[in-house]
């Protein structure tokens, strides 16, 4: 008979304990928890996997995995406290312990991007699932033509990782915009750079329309026109990936809550074609 | 007056004849702005369309704790259009962010040319249209608040 540990190991819905090492506040509803599994190593992810996180007693959630895919002995997670199970995992101080199965789901295609330009485009909170991809990217930056990372948030004091970003500029080129650089009642960094939506950086990155890649990831709303916006430049919705966001319960394809379509979000996507899921999108009250 | 080389480069007067463009570059001057140089003021008369060819501008209004910066604009594009509307007053500052190469096309020139020729009348109109609707696209988008939470993709 197999010990508890590796018994509850082999089984695909079970989740593994975790502790927390550390917790880095990102912005004022948002951390990055850094976490390793209690026993057994956590199996290794792909760039936009995700992983379903139990606050324990609380409940379950899909979170993508934000932190570097060579690490294998640390897991990210850059989680906003939105409602009960996130507002608990936020909430979780180093030496807290929570569960962990996965990774799940289809990852970013970095690797059918090789030898092309690649463009980045991240909305808000949509800079988590992005930055193993772009961990993957730079630490394999010879492999990859020109990389762009077009960053857009609310406001200054709501952009993700700005320390990294000033670090990937050097290899990469990096224009980060924000809808509002100030806002009455509320103390945010002073901003001298662009003011707007993020489709309003694509212009200007350079790119070779016909055969770079996108990755997208933001609110729906955000990547509807940041494909339209892509495509006005020449980048054909079969090259345009952007990562889908459902209700989920198992992750596993069984339950049937993430449907879209004819798509499981947690098997088929998170990450899809635009191509292919852009219609589907589009369909009201689905 | 400029040579109407210059201004046929710029994407504003893709749809115009080469007739057309060399009618144009007799309102034209090349003008530069050093970073931080006021283009134009809220409410003086809007006397010129800049045809933006490199550098950003920061639109942005007054308010009693500094300026207010209501959005950035780079690269080649077309910057105001209260020239063609009464009362032919800006609506917000422009302040070059960096060095701002740009194209002016004076406004009383303009306006008579565009009444010598309803043609032109219509290229122009219909240009000036377009980036209307996809400023006031943005905006709307911005007015979304896409990035709040109440804005989850689905979920
Ligand atoms: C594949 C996938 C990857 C994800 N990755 C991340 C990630 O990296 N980081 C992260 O913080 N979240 C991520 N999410 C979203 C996260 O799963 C939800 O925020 C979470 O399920 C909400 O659960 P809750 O119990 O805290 O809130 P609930 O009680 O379920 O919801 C509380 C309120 O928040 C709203 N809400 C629910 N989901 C979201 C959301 N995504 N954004 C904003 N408001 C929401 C609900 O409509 C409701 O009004 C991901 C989701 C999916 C499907
Ligand atoms: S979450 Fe159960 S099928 Fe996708």
């Amino acid at each position: 008979m197999l010990p508890v540990s590796e018994a509850v190991a082999a089984t695909p819905l079970a989740p593994r304990l975790t502790h927390v090492d550390r917790v880095e506040r990102e912005t004022a509803d948002t951390v990055t928890l850094h976490v390793s599994a209690v026993d057994t190593e956590l199996p290794p992810f792909a760039p936009g996997q995700f992983d379903m996180l139990s606050a324990l007693g609380v409940g379950e959630v899909p979170i993508s995995v934000s932190g570097d895919p060579d690490d294998r002995v640390t897991r990210q997670y850059t989680i906003r406290a939105v409602g009960a199970v996130t507002r608990a995992l936020t909430s979780l101080r180093p030496g807290g312990v929570m569960g962990v199965r996965g990774p799940y789901g289809h990852p970013w295609p970095v690797e059918a991007a090789v030898g092309a330009d690649v463009v980045v485009v991240a909305g808000g909170l949509g800079l988590a699932p992005l930055r193993p991809a772009i961990h993957h990217l730079l630490a394999h930056r010879d492999r990859y033509g020109r990389i762009s990372i077009l960053y857009g948030a609310r406001s200054p004091d709501e952009l993700l990782f700005a320390d990294e970003m000033q670090r990937w500029q050097s290899d990469v080129d990096v224009a980060v915009t924000v809808d509002a650089p100030s806002a009455p009642g509320k103390a945010i960094p002073p901003w001298d750079g662009r003011v707007g939506v993020v489709t309003t950086l694509i212009p200007d990155a350079l790119f070779d329309p016909h055969r770079a890649t996108a990755l997208v990831c933001g609110p729906e709303v955000m990547m509807r026109f940041t494909a339209r916006a892509l495509a006005d430049q020449g980048v054909t919705g079969e090259r345009v990936y952007v990562s889908l966001e459902r209700s989920m319960a198992c992750g596993v394809g069984l339950c049937g809550h993430c449907q879209l379509g004819p798509f499981f979000v947690c098997v088929d996507g998170p990450v899809l074609r635009h191509g292919l899921v852009g219609p589907w999108l589009a369909v009201r009250e689905l | 007056m400029m040579t109407s080389h210059l201004l046929a480069l710029h994407p504003f007067v893709a749809d115009l004849t080469s007739e057309q463009i060399v009618t144009l570059s007799t309102c034209a001057t090349a003008v530069r702005f050093a970073p931080g140089a006021l283009i134009f003021r809220e409410g003086e008369t809007a006397d010129a369309c800049y045809l933006v060819r490199a550098g950003q501008v920061a639109l942005q209004l007054h308010a009693p704790d500094g300026p207010l910066v209501v959005e950035t604009l780079t690269g080649e594009h077309v910057l105001g259009w209260s020239w063609l509307v009464p009362p032919h007053r800006w609506r917000f500052d422009a302040v070059a962010v960096d060095d701002v190469d740009a194209i002016s096309l004076d406004a009383g020139c303009l306006r008579r040319l565009l009444g010598d020729d309803p043609a032109l009348h219509a290229v122009v109109s219909r240009q000036l249209l377009a980036i209307v609707s996809d400023r006031l696209e943005h905006t709307r988008v911005r007015l979304l608040d896409v990035y709040g939470h109440h804005h989850a993709a689905g979920v």
